[in-house]
């Protein structure tokens, strides 16, 4: 069982490579691919052991005599390709290299035991003529049997010896394809890893790419954005600072109109105050006249001069001219020197009620009532 | 339709809606012309100053003499107050004597109240021993000149001067003839060895240079003058019977009207001067009746068993104003001579009597008696308003100066009777400084 252990040797080898790769690739990428490839690997173990051991432990039962003839008509031509035993490993490599496809072969050996019971239910049927047939055929073929078997065993012995010679070969050889293999898959792997790290690294550039397209167009899209939010603001501020504006506007009327109507009001008060000043200052101005005022005797209701006085803002008298004759000279003069003879008129301190009132001229009608 | 735009008539539409509207315009391009500008004030002043107007006429220098045997600005001063339209002020209270326009310091005058200054000054000609008067008028409040003038005289009319340029003086203020050179006729009655004495008497209106027209032992009753002047008409008792005559001023000559039977009185001289009315008893009842002076033809006016008595001719001589009771207390009547119609116009108290027209027409002065005493009255023609204006102890009508200013009547006084002005608004009063006991029937002079 030297080979067992040489196995579980490779076995160890190879798992701990597989481990090393795995944890060599480890982090990086491909994590699931140690347990597959262990996985792939240990199959083909089995399928190897299997393989090897059911040609190893098939001989001893019965049945499978029938079998044994087509194994010689299939170890026959066996010989012939020992000196080649390099294209017998070809098809053995075959199911190495591809795991997935060893279910096959298991399935091969299944189609070969259900031939077996046909033939027996075809014996019944010529049972007697068969029987007898098959009897004779039956010592015939037992002594050829014996014979053969002889020549079988001697056969086998050597078959066998060339057998492991040729499994010997055959191991060694697939030992070397193995490790191979195992170069080639590594070399394969390597290349994978590297196609997958150029792919990753494709699917980086790939992906930065993208990511630079998106965050370009991330960019380019907040960029839209803030131009657009800027606009907003923009017209935002716009409209902001025109109803700002509008609000001033309306601010400002309202500030005009309460500024008018202050001034309407102030206006009103003033010329009410005004009117009240002017009524007052010309019953002063009428009494201080018409305590200057000696009527002539010639003069009476019918007659009436009119006088036409300028002020000054001092009271002080600046002109005074007859507008109306009454053509009565003592009428016309009287009332001149009665207008004349007032030394200070009275007038508004409020220098714009004098302005209102008293600064254009005062017509003052002179008409005795007798 | 589309023709009637051009349609005659429509176009005369449109041009006098055109011309409506400009005469619209005009109307009221007008109406804004004619009113006083937007903003005058116009005041009305209908009454002045309660008092005269104040007036000082400073005392003349007198140059080429010692002294003056007038003191014509005191006689200026004298009219100017008697006329009742002024106030004069007294000499001692004026601050400077300036005789000519350059020394008049208006704020002087003006500080004392004077409205009016006359300065002047009389130098005597030496050549011909003539008063030269040189005077001018100033009006203070307008710093203006108004009159500027030389007047002369002999020493014996140096008093008529001062009239004459009082005159002047109130009519450039007042605008009123001055009544300076008027004259007064009255009858004085005194006694004198017993005997009662009666004088018409003439005088300046001042009263001053009074001169004896007649002189009579029996009574002499209402003078009247002539529209003229130049004549009086009075009623003389002389040999004991009432008789009208007539007398010129001038040189004395008189004449005698009536010497009818019973009543010869109240003669009133028409304002053409042609007729007078007078009341006579001839028939029976003293009745009023117009003489036509030309044919002494006498005429009878009114016909009523009552007495119809002093008959005062209106000014323009259409109508008369007289007395009757034939209402059974003295009442004052009118009657139109023409129509022969007559209407009463006093109906307050019991007697009015002695009517005399005022120089416009529009009023009568009156005797109104009451309670014993007598006023006189003044009855508005148009209103038959009758108001009061003075006392009086006569019974006699006023003067009525002819410009109608002045009022003259007499007045009593401590027993004493004197002659007296009185505005004839009965403001102010003036007495004149003639005094009698018996003094009676002053009469107005008109204008010289």
């Amino acid at each position: 069982m030297g080979w067992l252990s040489d196995f579980g040797n490779w076995l160890k080898r190879q798992w701990q490579l597989t481990w090393q790769e795995g944890s060599d690739a480890a982090g990086e990428a491909t994590p699931w691919r140690q347990p597959l490839l262990f996985s792939l690997l240990l199959h083909g173990v089995i399928v190897v052991v299997s393989v090897w051991s059911w040609d190893l432990f098939t001989p001893p039962p019965e049945p499978p005599e029938a079998m044994s003839a087509r194994l010689i008509t299939q170890s026959a031509p066996a010989p012939e390709p020992k000196p080649e035993p390099k294209p017998e490993p070809k098809p053995e490599p075959k199911p190495a290299p591809r795991p997935e496809p060893e279910p096959e072969p298991e399935p091969e050996p299944e189609p070969e035991p259900e031939p077996e019971p046909e033939p027996e239910p075809e014996g019944p049927t010529e049972a007697e003529l068969e029987a007898q047939r098959q009897k004779e055929q039956a010592e015939q073929k037992a002594r050829q049997e014996a014979e053969r078997q002889a020549q079988e065993k001697a056969r086998q012995e050597a078959e066998k010896k060339a057998r492991e010679e040729a499994q010997r070969k055959a191991e060694r050889e697939a030992k070397l394809q193995a490790e191979r293999e195992a170069k080639k898959e590594a070399e394969r792997r390597a290349e994978e890893q590297r196609k997958a790290e150029e792919r990753r690294r494709e699917e980086e550039r790939r992906k930065q790419e993208e990511q630079r397209r998106q965050e370009e167009k991330r960019q380019q899209e907040q960029r839209e954005k803030e131009a657009a939010e800027q606009r907003r603001r923009e017209r935002e501020q716009r409209l902001q600072e025109m109803a700002k504006e509008a609000e001033q506007q309306e601010r400002e009327r309202q500030q005009e109109r309460l500024q008018a109507e202050r001034e309407a009001a102030e206006r009103a008060a003033f010329e009410e105050r005004a009117a009240s000043e002017r009524d007052r200052y010309m019953m002063l101005i009428k009494q201080r006249v018409q305590d200057n005022w000696f009527i002539p005797p010639s003069a009476d209701q019918n007659l009436t001069v009119v006088i036409q006085l300028e002020l000054l803002p001092t009271g002080e008298l600046s002109d005074a001219r007859v507008v109306s004759s009454s053509g009565n000279q003592a009428l016309d003069n009287s009332a001149l020197s009665a207008v004349r003879g007032v030394d200070s008129y009275p007038v508004p301190s409020d220098r714009a009620v004098f302005d209102r009132h008293f600064r254009s001229p005062v017509r003052i009608e002179f008409n005795p009532r007798q | 339709m589309a023709t009637l735009g051009n349609h005659p008539l429509s176009r005369n539409r449109g041009s006098a809606r055109t011309l409506a509207g400009a005469a619209l315009l005009c109307l009221w391009l007008l109406a804004s012309l004619l009113q006083p500008a937007r903003g005058e004030m116009v005041i009305q002043i209908t009454e002045g100053a309660d008092r005269g107007v104040p007036i000082a006429v400073v005392p003349f220098p007198l140059r080429g003499a010692d002294s003056l045997p007038e003191d014509v600005a005191a006689i200026i001063r004298n009219n100017l107050t008697m006329s009742g339209d002024f106030k004069l002020l007294e000499p001692g209270r004026m601050l400077s004597l300036p005789a000519f326009g350059d020394t008049v310091h208006f704020r002087d005058w003006r500080m004392l109240g004077q409205q009016f200054v006359m300065t002047g000054a009389i130098e005597k000609r030496q050549d011909d021993g003539r008063y030269v008067l040189e005077y001018e008028l100033y009006d203070v409040s307008q710093q203006r000149r108004l009159i500027r003038s030389r007047a002369t005289a002999s020493e014996q009319q140096l008093r008529r001067l001062a009239h004459h340029v009082s005159n002047r003086v109130y009519e450039t203020i007042t605008g009123v003839e001055g009544i300076f050179t008027t004259r007064l006729a009255f009858v004085t009655r005194t006694r004198e060895n017993g005997d009662s004495i009666y004088r018409l008497r003439l005088s300046d209106i001042d009263g001053h240079r009074p001169r004896t027209l007649l002189e009579s032992k029996e009574p002499i009753l209402s003078p009247d003058w002539s529209p003229d002047g130049k004549e009086l008409a009075y009623v003389s008792f002389e040999g004991g019977r009432p008789s009208i005559y007539r007398q010129e001023i001038a040189t004395g000559e008189r004449e005698r009207l009536t010497r009818f039977s019973g009543l010869n009185s109240a003669p009133a001289w028409s304002p053409d001067g042609r007729s007078m009315l007078m009341t006579l008893s001839k028939d029976g009842s003293a009745d009023i009746y117009r003489m036509v002076l030309g044919s002494r033809n006498v005429e009878q006016l009114t016909r009523h068993w009552a007495i119809n008595t002093e008959a005062a001719w209106s000014p323009d001589g259409k109508r008369f104003a007289f007395t009757s009771d034939r209402s059974g207390s003295p009442q004052i009547y009118r009657m139109d001579p023409e129509r022969g119609e007559s209407k009463r116009l006093t109906f307050e108290g019991n007697y009015n009597a002695s009517p005399k027209y005022s120089q416009d027409g529009k009023s009568l002065y009156f005797v109104h008696g009451r309670d014993n005493r007598f006023y006189i009255g003044k009855l508005d023609l148009e209103s038959g308003n009758q108001s009061i204006l003075v006392r009086t102890p006569s019974e006699e009508s006023p003067g009525v100066a002819p410009n109608g200013r002045l009022l003259i009547y007499v007045t009593e006084e401590g027993g004493s009777r004197s002659l007296e002005l009185s505005t004839t608004d009965g403001q102010s009063q003036f007495r004149l400084p003639i005094k009698h006991e018996g003094i009676r029937g002053p009469a107005w002079s008109p204008m010289p």
